[in-house]
């Protein structure tokens, strides 16, 4: 059995909305990725992200054995984080979904939003998150980069899997009860794997070519990419035991938002009718505010990032 | 994965008029299809048959054997199958059976079956629809394809980087792999010695870091080979050629069948 069973979500788990929400989310997330890397890049930029992308890709292929006949293999969203910086590695594991997706069918075509955004927004977000603090208290040492290391693949994993069960229960394919212990237990684990291997290899690399690897660490702060990783830690690690601890609490907004009526319903009825009364309910208002929240935090926060650094280069 | 097969591009070269058909064409057809899919109703076994019949004369028509489309989307689906099975007993609608296993006890409901497999459904349709698209399509058109329908200039030329370069370094992986075994025997059954969790993922790592460090170095290679071509940081690529007006309304007449396909299942289906 395959342990990244759920990281690739097919097509038929998610309802609409949820992927369009999130194909519109990966998508702006991605276009603001191209602008940032476009800036960065130097010519000799193109061949390495292409090759790292390959690279991940084939590296994905070395499993190793877990217990009792599972194995696990790599994801890379940290190792991609380590070897490029934050805004490459968003476009590195963005192609690397998309040709999975696209050619061997890991991971569905309208679920595409929801996986990019979980392993190439998500994943690396958080890998950036944790190398940058970790770095920042242990001042670059090698000690530092192992552990940034070892904590951005265990990371990247657990939170990835969390967003992934929260998708899967807005959905209504698998009740959040159910879901988040399941999928959080697992990936706990495997992201053990994932750290491990992603310290070793950042090791290898350290060794041979450490500016490759300092190169990442030496650039400044990506506010932005931290703010992010920030408030979605923060928003999970709340969310996900409230979502838990109050069995079927998440499909149940899920009907009551009509997501798993629109089957049932034509789409011109969604807005009138389901909208409006349901945001008469206390807990229902209470999570759509803070989606609309998180919505305009984030926003905010990448604006003013884009906006200081335009202003720094001109 | 394509689960250690030796031969990875999915692609099967065949004459049929599905290879020919430009790949923008197919690529709209596979998402008009995977949204009808999507769109669809819970329990619209009527229009569920129709899309099938859909997908399977395309099956039929692109000469591809049948049984081997299905077999590569049975080994993606089995998995997945057991992800959706507590759905079975999610409570509404009548009960239908009752299960006593290890002092608890299982009710499968009516609701619980109908969207148990509506969603297998839909999904077994979404996979085989897919399966089909990347055995019939060159990666390199839909490449082509993707630049035409607007995908960014960078992230199409990493993708074509990143497929040129893919099955080099997939065979690298798959030689060390074969090394690994060679030098170790097969690590971690239940019972053996050596070769536990932390041994096993210590050389993991070493072999991930090896790798990307080679390509680090290929990746070097190539930029000087690509120099050496009068490469100047520009991606230039040949323009896709315009899509003829007849499948342009191949498109739109896809379109409109979908949309009436799902206006009609609304209010068969509703409520």
């Amino acid at each position: 059995m395959n342990t990244d069973l759920m990281m690739h979500i097919p097509d038929g788990f998610l309802s609409a909305p949820t992927s369009g929400l999130f194909w519109l989310i990966s998508a702006a997330i991605i276009v603001f990725a191209l602008r940032r890397a476009e800036k960065e890049l130097d010519e000799r930029r193109l061949p390495m992200m292409g090759l790292m992308a390959a690279a991940i890709f084939a590296a994905q292929m070395l499993n190793f054995a877990v217990t009792g006949g599972t194995s696990g293999h790599l994801l890379g969203s940290a190792l991609a984080v380590i070897l490029l910086g934050p805004w490459s590695a968003v476009l590195v594991m963005a192609s690397v979904v998309v040709v999975q997706a696209l050619v061997f069918q890991d991971g569905g075509l309208l679920a595409l939003g929801a996986n990019l955004f979980n392993m190439a927004v998500v994943g690396v977000a958080m890998s950036f998150f944790v190398v940058r603090i970790i770095n920042r208290l242990g001042n670059e040492k090698r000690w530092a980069i192992m552990a940034g290391a070892f904590g951005a693949g265990w990371l990247s994993i657990f939170i990835a899997s969390l967003v992934a069960a929260l998708q899967l229960a807005v959905s209504g394919t698998s009740p959040a009860n159910i879901a988040l212990p399941a999928m959080g237990g697992i990936h706990a684990l495997i992201g053990i794997g994932e750290g491990l291997i992603t310290a070793a290899a950042a090791g290898v690399v350290l060794a041979a070519r450490p500016e490759v690897v300092r190169d990442q660490y030496g650039k400044k702060s990506e506010k932005s990419i931290w703010l992010v990783g920030m408030l979605l830690s923060v928003l999970l690690v709340v969310f996900a035991p409230l979502a838990s601890s109050h069995p079927d609490g998440l499909e149940w907004v899920a009907e009551e938002l009509g997501f798993m009526h629109t089957a049932r319903e034509p789409l011109f009825e969604l807005i009138p009718d389901y909208v409006f009364p349901g945001i008469g309910n206390e807990a229902l208002a209470t999570i759509v505010a803070g989606v609309i929240g998180v919505v305009i935090v984030t926003g905010v926060a990448l604006a003013t990032a884009r906006r200081k650094s335009t202003g720094k280069t001109v | 994965m394509s689960g250690g097969q030796f031969h990875l591009d999915p692609y099967i070269e065949v004459h049929s008029c599905i290879h020919a058909a430009d790949a923008r064409l197919k690529l709209s057809a596979l998402l008009i299809f995977m949204l009808s899919t999507a769109l669809l109703p819970a329990g619209a076994w009527a229009a569920y048959i129709l899309l099938a019949a859909v997908l399977f004369s395309s099956m039929l028509l692109s000469q591809i054997p049948f049984g081997l489309l299905l077999r590569r989307s049975f080994v993606l689906e089995l998995p997945l199958v057991l992800v959706v099975l507590p759905l079975l007993f999610k409570p509404g609608g009548s009960e239908l059976l009752h299960l006593q296993a290890a002092g608890q006890s299982l009710v499968m409901t009516s609701d619980g079956l109908l969207r148990f497999s509506s969603i297998l459904l839909k999904m077994g349709l979404s996979i085989q629809a897919a399966v089909l698209l990347s055995a019939v399509t060159r990666f390199e058109d839909v490449l082509v394809g993707l630049s035409g329908l607007g995908y960014p200039k960078l992230l199409n030329a990493i993708l074509a980087l990143m497929w040129r370069y893919m099955f080099i370094l997939a065979a690298e992986a798959r030689r060390m792999l074969a090394a690994r075994t060679a030098r170790s025997g097969r690590p971690a059954y239940a019972g053996s010695k050596g070769g536990g969790f932390f041994w096993g993922v210590r050389v993991t790592g070493g072999m991930a870091g090896t790798l990307l460090l080679r390509s680090l170095e290929r990746a070097e290679r190539v930029y000087q080979a690509m120099k050496a071509r009068g490469y100047d940081g520009e991606v230039r690529a040949l323009e896709a050629r315009q899509l003829s007006a007849g499948e342009k309304r191949k498109i739109v007449a896809m379109a409109m069948v979908a949309l009436l396909l799902l206006l009609a299942a609304r209010q068969v289906y509703r409520g």
